[in-house]
């Protein structure tokens, strides 16, 4: 970057900039806007239109006045939430609650529009970032913004309705299954505030489900708004600026309709505006739903690329900024019987793995996931292998390091073996910054358990803590990276450095691969002395497992043992 | 300090600063100019009270940052900038990455900038830009994914 430095070093402004700069006057005041929107809205005679939201529909299609622009959390009879004017009209009183409302004119006529009052539970301070990965062989491309405006049903939805103005800088994409349909559309908009929090929202879509969320909010709120079951729920914190913090807002909502699953999540410095953002997302959508017909995966390029073809873009370098190849001569590889070409190092001398594009370290057993035609693929010498079968790159050449008395391939003891005891020989160290490393070990290898999906607390003195939330797939979704182990154990131990307060597992078959609906089973832990003993079931199964410690946090771990 | 005098002051003190982070996300001189002065009226208008030199430029930064993306909104898709001929150009080596930079989306430019001009973190620009410090963490990953294909594009076709 030194010649980007350079040539903006050359870059300076001109005398006129610095002449106008200046002579700049204080500018006039400006009107608050809402002053004027009130102002506006006290003016005018309202005419509603209909909504499909509000507890019930008019009877016979009645129609009535609203004299009043309904303040915050009105009550209001049970009328459809916008009516046409009808002098004389009468409201009928009714248990519903309204959040205010909003106007849209156009051509001269005035639409004034209920917002839903929505309950939020409260989940605390913690801050989430929902990333969420598309199915294996699905496709997906950035959307545009005008066709993030056609997804929600406009120009004019987005802006008059959604009110997601210009303000916003809005991006997205979508993703399809591999067979054209519809799998889901995410949305991101950002609106920078001066020494405030940001304005941000975050919109998901998918077909057929709730989109993937790791995030348990167990204060979260469930209610019926026009027959849809909303569930809601805020957090609300500080965040520092400088010496200083302001405060962030978040409200978020999650339901169905019809086909499609929502999600919606605004952030605001003001958490009235985030609760009128929500509420104008929920109107719209039961009232309009989403165009997803609109998007078109032309130009969609498949999601994880690794998948198109198991024999060309293995082991392609990662671009890595270090950019060296080190430990890794492939005629080593060659004369201890691995097939050149089909596993080859990345820049970190990592390896690829053909199936699951994950990294591998060099020497070190990788067992891998279903083909997709009944039996699995090696991914490290690119074999095919019956299902079931324990395969690692051990068997593609060298055999496999012998396993000495009371000790795991790993080097690893053996659960009952007393080395336990010993201090530090269980489990990776640990400092306390973050969720500590889950160790899964069975007699023939070892795995550190994949965490996505934590929340965790740290001490950052002076009485303040950092609260992190991370959150992962779904354990189906994770299927090309999770942790594999293959053995012939009735158990494998789940070692902690520091023993949980709370511990809990559950697991799914691995039929379920990709079926996040699927319900999971529980599988059982016992304490003995050393960690955790997880029985496990016969087969190819996806274990998770969550573990808490009081006052830090907890975490969830997945990793997917075959057993003979 | 009067306030005229103040003003003087901070546009001395940032005027470059910020008329480069705009260029930089903008691309056009014009446009930058109007996005600095625009900065400049704000200060005006809102006349806050910073806490010290590093608030006061992020302050400015954010604004500046916020303009131009109100610019580009107006402009929707512009998908690439120019080189400007109006400032020195670098070496043939350093100009290709100059216009590789302006090739960036606009999103990335700025985190760019921020980061590799202006020395910033990713959670510094994510507060500046109105991010999460992992957005700016993608941009700054996509833009230098993009640039190394970009220049080993150019070398493969030279």
């Amino acid at each position: 970057m030194r010649q980007y430095k350079e040539y903006m070093d050359g870059v300076k402004a001109s005398d006129t900039l610095h002449r106008r700069l200046t002579e700049l006057k204080e500018p006039g005041k400006r009107p608050v806007p809402w002053k004027a929107c009130g102002a506006m809205a006290a003016a005018l005679i309202l005419i509603c239109a209909l909504g499909a939201w509000a507890s019930g529909r008019l009877p016979g299609g009645g129609s009535y006045q609203l004299a009043l622009v309904p303040g915050p959390e009105l009550e209001i009879g049970g009328q459809a939430d916008i009516a046409l004017e009808t002098p004389g009209g009468s409201l009928e009183p009714a248990p519903h609650i309204f959040a205010g409302s909003y106007d849209v004119t156009r051509d001269g006529v005035t639409a004034h529009y209920i917002l839903p009052y929505i309950e939020y539970g409260g989940t605390g301070g913690a801050e989430t970032d929902l990333d969420w990965d598309v199915p294996p062989g699905s496709v997906k491309r950035d959307l545009t913004g005008e066709e993030i405006a056609a997804l929600m049903g406009g120009e004019d939805a987005v802006s008059a309705h959604l009110g997601w103005g210009v303000e916003y800088v809005l991006t997205g994409w979508a993703a399809w299954y591999g067979d054209g349909s519809f799998w889901g559309a995410y949305i991101n908009g950002v609106m920078p505030n001066y020494g405030a929090a940001p304005r941000e929202l975050e919109f998901a879509v998918t077909s057929g489900q709730l989109p993937p969320t790791c995030i348990a909010y167990p204060g979260s709120v469930e209610q019926n708004i026009s027959g849809v079951v909303v569930t809601a729920d805020k957090s609300d914190r500080e965040e520092p600026w400088g010496s200083s913090a302001y405060g962030v807002h978040e409200r978020r909502v999650s339901f169905m309709k019809g086909d499609y699953g929502y999600r919606f999540e605004f952030s605001s410095g003001d958490p009235e505006l985030a609760e009128e953002l929500v509420s104008r997302l929920v109107r719209w959508v039961i009232d309009s739903g989403v165009a997803v017909d609109q998007l078109s995966s032309d130009g969609a390029e498949l999601a994880h690329p690794w998948e198109a073809d198991p024999s060309t873009g293995v082991g392609e370098p990662n671009w890595n900024d270090s950019g060296e190849t080190s430990g890794y001569d492939p005629g080593e590889l060659a004369d201890r019987g691995y097939t050149p070409g089909k596993a080859v190092p990345e820049a970190d001398s990592f390896l690829t793995c053909r199936t699951c594009g994950g990294g591998i370290p060099d020497k070190t057993g990788h067992y891998c996931k279903p083909d997709g035609s009944g039996g699995y693929v090696c991914g490290f010498c690119g074999e095919v292998f019956p299902v079931g079968k324990v395969h690692s790159h051990e068997m593609c050449g060298d055999p496999p390091a012998p396993v000495e008395s009371g000790e795991t391939a790993c080097g690893y003891p053996l659960a009952d073996d007393p080395r336990w005891n010993d201090a530090g020989s269980a489990a990776p160290e640990w400092d306390g910054s973050a969720p500590p490393v889950l160790r899964v070990v069975c007699t023939e290898g070892c795995a550190d358990g994949k965490s996505g999906n934590y929340e965790w607390s740290r001490d950052l003195g002076g009485g303040e803590t950092a609260t992190t939330t991370a959150c992962g797939l779904h354990p189906l979704d994770s299927q090309r990276d999770v942790p594999t182990l293959a053995t012939g154990d009735g158990t494998a131990l789940l070692s902690f450095p520091e023993r949980p307060d709370q511990v809990q597992a559950v697991c799914w078959p691995d039929s379920e691969w990709g079926n996040t609906a699927a319900a999971s089973r529980s599988a059982g832990t016992a304490w003995n002395g050393q960690g955790y003993a997880l029985t496990l079931k016969d087969g190819g199964w996806i274990y998770e497992i969550a573990a808490g410690w009081e006052g830090r946090g907890g975490a969830r771990y997945v990793f997917y043992i075959i057993k003979d | 300090m009067d306030r005229s005098n103040r003003l003087e002051e901070l546009v001395t003190k940032y005027e470059n600063t910020l008329f480069r982070a705009a260029l930089a996300i903008l691309g056009d001189v014009q446009e930058a100019e109007d996005a600095v002065q625009n900065t400049f009226l704000r200060y005006l208008e809102k006349r806050p009270e910073f806490r010290d030199g590093d608030h006061e430029r992020a302050w400015l930064l954010k604004v500046t940052a916020n303009g131009c993306k109100s610019v580009l909104r107006v402009w929707k898709r512009r998908p690439t900038v120019e080189l400007l001929d109006v400032y020195p150009a670098p070496d043939d080596g350093g100009r290709e990455l100059m216009e590789a930079i302006l090739a960036l989306p606009a999103s990335q430019r700025a985190a760019v900038h921020l980061h590799y001009y202006e020395g910033y973190t990713s959670e510094e620009i994510g507060r500046i830009l109105g991010q999460r410090p992992g957005t700016v963490r993608s941009h700054l990953s996509r833009a230098r994914d993009a640039l190394r294909r970009y220049l080993s594009d150019e070398e493969g076709e030279g």
